[in-house]
C-alpha cells in the first residue's frame, strides 16, 4: 500500500525534516508513526497525500509514485485517502451533514450517490441524529467524529491522521481510536501520527519511530518507546 | 456546475460591498466608452453627410454664351470623379439668394436691376476626396472665373474624431485596467474569506478547475451586472439625446439609437464580462497554486 524509499526531505528553510527513511506498510494494516514534536510525522503523512514532494527519494501509494503524478492527477489520488487532523477541519457555517456531503460534492458526485452514502458515513461514526448540528454545538469528540465521516465518505484505501487524538481528553480520544480501529477492519489501511503514549502501548499495532527526522524503530506490536528515559519527557 | 452558481453568488451576498464596488466601476468604465462610442460615431456621422455634400461651386465669367457654358458643362461632366453638374443662371442665384433673406429680401431691391450674381455650376462629387484635383482642373478651363468648395471643415471634423477616438480609447483603456483590478481584488478577499474551505476542497480531492469555477462565475456575473447597468443607463441618456438635441439644435444630425444601441449593449456586455473573467483569473493565477 505505501512503499517510502530513501526519502529525504528538506525544507526551504534548510531544516532537514525527514532523512533517508524507508519503510514500507501493506494493505490493511495499522500503523502508528510516533515520535518527540519535530520528528518529522507531520512531514511524512504530507508526503503520502502529496501536500509536499520529498526532495529526493520515491513514495509508492497504493502502486503509484505519488512523486511522479502531475499536478492535474493529485486531486485523484487524494479521492483515495481520507486524512483527518488535530484540529478537525471543518467548515464552521455548514453542518455536520454539509460538512460530510461537502467531500462528495466537490470531486462531483451525483446527487443520488450523496444521499446514499453521506447517511451511511454519519451512521458509521456514531452521529446519527446529529446531521443538522453546526459544529460549534458539537463536542470535541463528535467534531472529530464529523471529519472522520467525511475522510471515510469517498470510500478510500488509506486513511490518514496527523494526532487525531491531540485535542481530546482520553476516554473520547479513545473513542477516536476504536473508530479507526473499526475503519481499519474494513480493509482500510490506516497511518496515524501521534504522541498519545497510553494508546499505542495498549493497541497492540505496528509501530514507526521517528527521531530527528530518522527511523529508529519500527516493530510490529509495539510500544510508544522502551526507554524510561522518554516516558519521562514525552508528554504532549 | 449547479455547484459554482451556488457558490459565486453565495459569495456575492457575502462580500457585498465590494461586490457593489466592483460592479459600479465595471459601470463606470463602460458607460464612459459607451460615451465615447456614440460620440464619435455621431462626429462620423456628421463628417459623411458632409462629405456627401462636398460640392465645387464654379463661377463663370460675365457675359458668357451659352454654346460656351455648354461646352465648359460637357467638359466638367466628362471628369470620371464628377457624379453630376447643375447650371444655376444669374436670375436662379437672386431668386435663392432672395429666399434665404426671408422676410430682409426687401434688401434686395436695389440691386434686382442689375443682378451683380455671376453664373455658376454647382458640382457634385462621386468621389469627395478627389475634389481638390478636379476644382484645380475646372479653374483651370477658359469661361471659368473662379472655383470654390468646402472641405476644410469635413478635414477637421475627420481629425477631431481621430483625436477624440485616441483620446477616448486611452481613458478606457486605464478604466478598463482598474475595472480588472478591482475585480481582481474582490476575487481575492472571496479567496482570502474561503481559503480555510479551498484547502478543504484540494485536501478531499477537489480539482483545480472546480475549485476554481466560482470565483470565475464570480467575476463574470460582476463584469455582466456592472456592464448591465451600464448598457441600461447608456440607453436611457441616448433616448433622451435623440429626442431633445433635434428640438434644441435643429441642424445637427443625430444618428438614431435603433440598430447604433443595440451593437453597442452587445459590446458593453461582452467586454464587461470579459474584464469580469479576466479580473478574476488574475487573482487566482496568483492566489491559487496546488
Ligand atoms: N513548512 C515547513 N517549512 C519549514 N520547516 C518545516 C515546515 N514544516 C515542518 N518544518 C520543520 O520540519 C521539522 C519536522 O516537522 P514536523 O514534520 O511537523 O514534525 P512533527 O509532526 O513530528 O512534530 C521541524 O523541525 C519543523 O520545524
Ligand atoms: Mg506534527
Amino acid at each position: 500500500m505505501i512503499r517510502l524509499k530513501n526519502v529525504t526531505k528538506t525544507y526551504p528553510n534548510n531544516v532537514v525534516a525527514l532523512s533517508n527513511v524507508s519503510f514500507t506498510v501493506a494493505k490493511g494494516e495499522f500503523v502508528f508513526v510516533v515520535g518527540p514534536s519535530g520528528a518529522g510525522k507531520t512531514t511524512l503523512t504530507r508526503l503520502l497525500y502529496r501536500e509536499e514532494l520529498p526532495t529526493s527519494g520515491s513514495v509508492v501509494v497504493d502502486g503509484q509514485d505519488v512523486t511522479e503524478l502531475n499536478p492535474w492527477e493529485v486531486p485523484y489520488l487524494r479521492r483515495t485517502i481520507g486524512v483527518v487532523f488535530q484540529d478537525f477541519k471543518l467548515l464552521p457555517d455548514r453542518t455536520v451533514y454539509e460538512n460530510v456531503a461537502f467531500a462528495m460534492e466537490v470531486t462531483g458526485a451525483t446527487r443520488r450517490e450523496i444521499r446514499r452514502r453521506v447517511p451511511w458515513a454519519i451512521e458509521a461514526v456514531g452521529l446519527k441524529g446529529k446531521e443538522t448540528a453546526m459544529p460549534e454545538e458539537l463536542s470535541g469528540g463528535e467534531q472529530q467524529r464529523t471529519s472522520l465521516a467525511r475522510a471515510i465518505v469517498n470510500k478510500p484505501s488509506l486513511l490518514i491522521a496527523d494526532e487525531p487524538t491531540g485535542n481530546l481528553d482520553p476516554t473520547t480520544s479513545w473513542g477516536i481510536v476504536r473508530l479507526m480501529e473499526e475503519i481499519n477492519r474494513w480493509g482500510t489501511t490506516v497511518v496515524m501520527a501521534t504522541h498519545a503514549q497510553a494508546i499505542v502501548n495498549s493497541m497492540q499495532k505496528r509501530v514507526i519511530a521517528l527521531s530527528e527526522g530518522r527511523v529508529v524503530r519500527d516493530e510490529e506490536r509495539g510500544v510508544y518507546a522502551h526507554e524510561a528515559r522518554y516516558l519521562g519527557i514525552r508528554r504532549a | 456546475m449547479g455547484y459554482a452558481v451556488r457558490e459565486a453568488l453565495r459569495s456575492i451576498r457575502r462580500n457585498s460591498l465590494m461586490g457593489i464596488a466592483s460592479i459600479s466601476t465595471v459601470g463606470l468604465c463602460l458607460v464612459c466608452l459607451a460615451a465615447f462610442y456614440l460620440v464619435s460615431a455621431n462626429i462620423r456621422h456628421v463628417a459623411t453627410i458632409l462629405e456627401s455634400q462636398v460640392e465645387i461651386r464654379v463661377f463663370l465669367v460675365e457675359g458668357l454664351e451659352s454654346k460656351r457654358v455648354e461646352d465648359i458643362r460637357e467638359t466638367i461632366a466628362g471628369y470620371k470623379d464628377v457624379l453630376s453638374v447643375r447650371y444655376v443662371s444669374k436670375d436662379d442665384a437672386l431668386r435663392r439668394l432672395r429666399q434665404q433673406l426671408g422676410q430682409y429680401s426687401d434688401l434686395l431691391a436695389d440691386i434686382e436691376e442689375a443682378n451683380p450674381l455671376p453664373a455658376s455650376f454647382e458640382v457634385s462629387m462621386k468621389s469627395p476626396e478627389k475634389v481638390g484635383d478636379v476644382a484645380e482642373d475646372i479653374a483651370r478651363l477658359s469661361g471659368v472665373e473662379s472655383v470654390s468648395y468646402k472641405r476644410e471643415l469635413v478635414y477637421r471634423l475627420l481629425l477631431v474624431t481621430r483625436v477624440f477616438r485616441v483620446t477616448g480609447t486611452f481613458l478606457v483603456a486605464a478604466l478598463a485596467v482598474a475595472t480588472v483590478v478591482l475585480v481582481s481584488n474582490t476575487i481575492r478577499l472571496t479567496l482570502f474569506a474561503r481559503r480555510h474551505e479551498i484547502a478543504i476542497m484540494k485536501l478531499v480531492g477537489a480539482t483545480d478547475s472546480f475549485i476554481r469555477a466560482p470565483f470565475v462565475l464570480e467575476g463574470l456575473i460582476l463584469g455582466f451586472v456592472g456592464a448591465g447597468l451600464a448598457s441600461l443607463v447608456t440607453r436611457a441618456a441616448y433616448s433622451w439625446v435623440t429626442v431633445n438635441v433635434p428640438k434644441a439644435v435643429p441642424f445637427l444630425p443625430v444618428l438614431p439609437g435603433s440598430p447604433l444601441l443595440d451593437r453597442l449593449t452587445a459590446i458593453l456586455l461582452l467586454s464587461g464580462t470579459a474584464m469580469g473573467a479576466f479580473g478574476s483569473a488574475l487573482s487566482l493565477r496568483r492566489y491559487t497554486q496546488v
